[in-house]
């Protein structure tokens, strides 16, 4: 690896010349060879912020760092006008290939690459009509298999987001990572930023419910928002245990559950006291506001939606997506186990803002640790479970916001005890 | 039942986004704090606003909120048209309006002026309470000083400075009171006579928790256009320049760096891209133990705060972000807020005046270096020693 030190001993013997700052991308050793697998490459989207991280570096504990690894080859299924696939291949050397197989064997025979990232979540949700079979991230996910099973071994690999638009097809993804030994990391970002304050669920506490508070539109803020929130509950005691059942309540049912406690008003207070970025006035101008009791939020929130979950251990748990009255993501639960005086623990899940969106540089540093180690501590259960949820979800919106029983969220795991949100 | 407290507000202007108004308006609608919205036990009743723009909003709070009345004079203000002081702390905030600069380049906020004007009340009365200072001092040393005197005088709790030193950090840092520090580094954005004394609370606000405590500045050096550049390829502080590892760990510590390379969105600037997009100015100043120290103000690389540190038990640079969310709600004034509120409750400042008293010395010597040419210039009278407090006051709940 092409560390600081050895950079700044280059750069004050002069060896960079104007390069001083930066190492030149064709100063760079030899490193691992990964491919890409995606449906597009655009601009200001996963793949651009996380891929990037790879082919420029990026900060991570006060350093740049810059990763051992090369991009070998890609397969982008569709170019729009924006597409960034053949500049950045020309810029930094690697192949664009006609399809997943040779993108993985770099145009060769055999698999010729040390990990995969497969970018293949629709950016809006219109565009997710208009996504093709064959450009599906389990069709993606299927084709990566196949070259595994071709070849008799398998490579890290990365899936960006949801791991599969429904349960079944998540479960399959499951099933093959289990047969064929395929390390994989997935899921949004969220679990992994800074936390503000920086707090976790104590390992093992009690939690009696929790209230996640997310925005955005229901598909994609929810599956991020419900990320983060199930990164927290996952620590309780006893560890996770799958869901009972699900109720996505929508429209005004949503202020009338709220006006008959549905979900605690302690914990909604104090996840948007959490909130740096509450709507409304405290945008138009500037002002602070105590939103649980001011009325704003029936004004500000025009499509409110509550995903009510009851876990098989009895907790209860809330997203409350509140578009219009936040643009943030904040958590709050009630646990016996937390030092806060009232035992509610509250946090924001802190993404930074554009052009640098410095959390996907902590993301993308869980990428680089599995490719290095074909090992990771973020568990794969966690998106599974979220993939059920939001599906049971669209189910009950489906029954008119009936409750439904989930028997196929009967999913436990354990996660590591060791935090893994940014820190350092 | 405790009385309720009541503080009265000493600003230059209230409008959208001026400091007066991120302050003021957290003691009248509340603020979320520690996971409530929190409402102070303590009413703003009082107001005196020194310019009135047309985006003015005092007038606004004054008729949504009973309690609150401006008055045309500081003293008025303070004895709410009465004859006595009647109120049990105040907010002077100068920060913000339009206001006359000197051929140094300094913006001559009148906090000095309403600083005399407050105290006047207090000694007519023969009696103190507790006064907050937004920002530095005052633009002259001699006048800083002077406020700083007057309030060990009179006795009453004085708490000053930026929100930097108690904002969030990503990560968390702080030094043990017995760290060793050898050079500091903050990494600070905008124009000198403003942003440079963030930056330098910033770096003070860290620095000050090192073995002996705080020993004061003995020269500043002010640098800018090429001499800037120079200095970064010196290679060190001896040298002229500054520990380029600490520089590194500024930047990969901001959040909000311009994205130099086209169409990426966050890169490590080469020097080129950074001649390219960056105006800094550099203030390189030297503490009386012996510490090191650069800051840097300026526009086009960074639009937020970072620190980074050599410390002798640690092989590598410590560093971190001095967080502001800038987002309109502005919510690094919450925990400035709530240490101000400790000051009126309890009559003492969480943390030492004497940091602010020097960071405002450090502004205008910066200021006077520049405009000496860019000479290195002694400062004897920033000989300021203290000591930390022993909490920490940084915003971590």
């Amino acid at each position: 690896m092409f560390t600081r030190r050895k950079f700044l001993e280059a750069t004050a013997a002069g060896t960079l010349g104007t390069s001083m700052l930066r190492a030149d991308d064709s100063a760079k050793p030899v490193r691992r060879r990964l491919a890409v697998i995606s449906n597009e490459w655009v601009p200001d989207s996963p793949i651009q912020q996380i891929v990037d991280r790879l082919l420029v570096g990026y900060p991570h504990e006060g350093e740049w760092q810059t990763p051992e690894f090369k991009i070998a080859s890609a397969y982008v299924a569709q170019k729009s006008a924006a597409d960034l696939t053949k500049s950045r291949s020309r810029a930094f050397g690697f192949s664009v290939q006609r399809t997943v197989a040779k993108a993985l064997r770099c145009g060769g025979n055999c698999l010729a690459v040390q990990g995969v990232l497969l970018f293949a979540n629709p950016q809006e949700p219109s565009r997710n009509e208009r996504r093709s079979c064959e450009t599906s991230q389990s069709n993606l996910f299927d084709q990566i298999v196949k070259v595994f099973a071709q070849e008799r071994r398998s490579v890290p690999v990365f899936v960006e987001g949801r791991l599969a638009p429904g349960l079944e097809a998540a479960n399959q993804i499951v099933g093959h990572r289990r047969t064929m030994q395929i390390p994989l990391l997935t899921g949004s970002s969220l679990p992994l930023t800074w936390r503000l304050p920086s707090v976790d669920m104590p390992y093992d506490a009690r939690v009696d419910e929790a209230l996640m508070v997310g925005f955005g539109d229901f598909e994609t803020g929810a599956f991020h928002a419900l990320e983060g929130m199930q990164a927290m509950l996952e620590r309780r005691q006893h560890g996770e245990t799958g869901v009972r059942s699900v109720q996505l309540i929508e429209g005004d049912e949503v202020w009338k559950a709220t006006q008959n406690n549905r979900w605690s008003q302690e914990l909604l207070e104090a996840a948007l006291s959490r909130s740096n970025q509450l709507q409304g006035i405290s945008r138009s101008l500037a002002k602070p506001q105590d939103l649980v009791r001011n009325g704003q939020l029936q004004e500000l929130v025009k499509q409110p939606a509550a995903l009510c979950i009851e876990y098989l251990d009895g907790t209860r748990a809330t997203l409350l997506m509140l578009d219009g009255a936040v643009a943030d993501f904040t958590f709050a639960a009630k646990t016996p186990d937390a030092q806060a005086e009232a035992q509610i623990l509250s946090t924001l899940f802190y993404w930074a803002p554009e052009p640098n969106f410095a959390h996907t540089a902590e993301h993308a540093h869980h990428i680089v640790q599995l490719m290095r180690t074909g090992k990771t501590t973020v568990p794969l259960e966690r998106t599974v479970l979220v993939t059920g949820l939001l599906e049971q979800a669209m189910k009950s919106k489906g029954l008119a916001g009936q409750t439904v029983s989930t028997p196929e969220l009967n999913i436990s795991y354990c996660p590591d005890q060791a935090s893994q949100f940014a820190r350092s | 039942m405790n009385r309720e407290l009541k503080i009265a507000a000493v600003v230059t202007e209230y409008r959208k986004y001026s400091h007066a108004q991120h302050i003021v308006d957290r003691f009248l609608y509340g603020y979320g704090w520690d996971g409530k919205h929190h409402r102070p036990d303590m009413k703003v009743v009082s107001m005196y606003t020194d310019q009135v723009p047309a985006s003015d909003l005092s007038r606004d709070r004054e008729s949504e909120f009973d309690y609150l009345k401006i008055y045309p004079t500081v003293a008025e203000t303070l004895t709410c048209g009465g004859e006595k002081l009647a109120v049990d702390g105040v907010l002077l905030i100068g920060e913000h309006g339009n206001y006359p600069t000197n051929e140094k380049g300094q913006l001559l906020y009148p906090r000095y002026e309403l600083f005399q004007q407050i105290v006047s009340v207090f000694r007519d009365n023969g009696r103190s309470v507790p006064v907050f200072n937004d920002k530095h001092l005052s633009w002259k040393w001699k006048w800083a000083q002077e406020m700083v005197d007057v309030s060990r005088e009179l006795d009453f709790g004085f708490l000053a400075g930026s929100s930097l030193p108690v904002a969030r950090r990503i990560p968390e840092l702080e030094f043990d009171r017995d760290e060793k520090v050898t050079e500091a580094m903050s990494l600070a954005f905008a124009s000198p006579d403003s942003y440079d004394f963030h930056g330098l609370e910033v770096l003070q606000g860290m620095v000050e928790r090192r073995d002996g405590g705080e020993t004061g500045v003995v020269s500043m050096h002010a640098l800018r256009g090429d001499a800037v550049w120079e200095a970064m390829q010196a290679g060190s502080w001896d040298d002229g320049g500054w520990d380029p590892e600490l520089f590194h760990a500024c930047l990969c510590r901001s959040h909000q760096m311009e994205p130099v390379r086209a169409g990426f969105g966050h890169s490590f600037p080469t020097l080129d891209e950074l001649k390219c997009v960056w105006k800094p100015i550099v203030y390189r100043f030297q503490y009386a133990d012996g510490l090191k120290a650069t800051m840097f103000v300026g526009d086009g690389l960074v639009t937020d705060f970072s620190f980074a540190a050599r410390i002798v038990s640690q092989p590598k640079p410590v560093s971190t972000l001095m967080f502001l969310p800038y987002y309109d709600l502005q919510n690094f004034f919450s925990p400035q807020v709530h240490h101000i509120e400790r000051l009126f409750e309890t009559g003492v400042a969480n943390y030492p005046v004497e940091r602010t008293l020097l960071t405002s010395g450090l502004t205008e010597a910066g200021v006077d270096s520049l405009y000496r040419g860019q000479r290195r210039i002694m400062t004897p009278h920033l000989r300021v020693g203290y000591q930390p407090s022993a909490e920490s006051t940084y915003w971590r709940t």
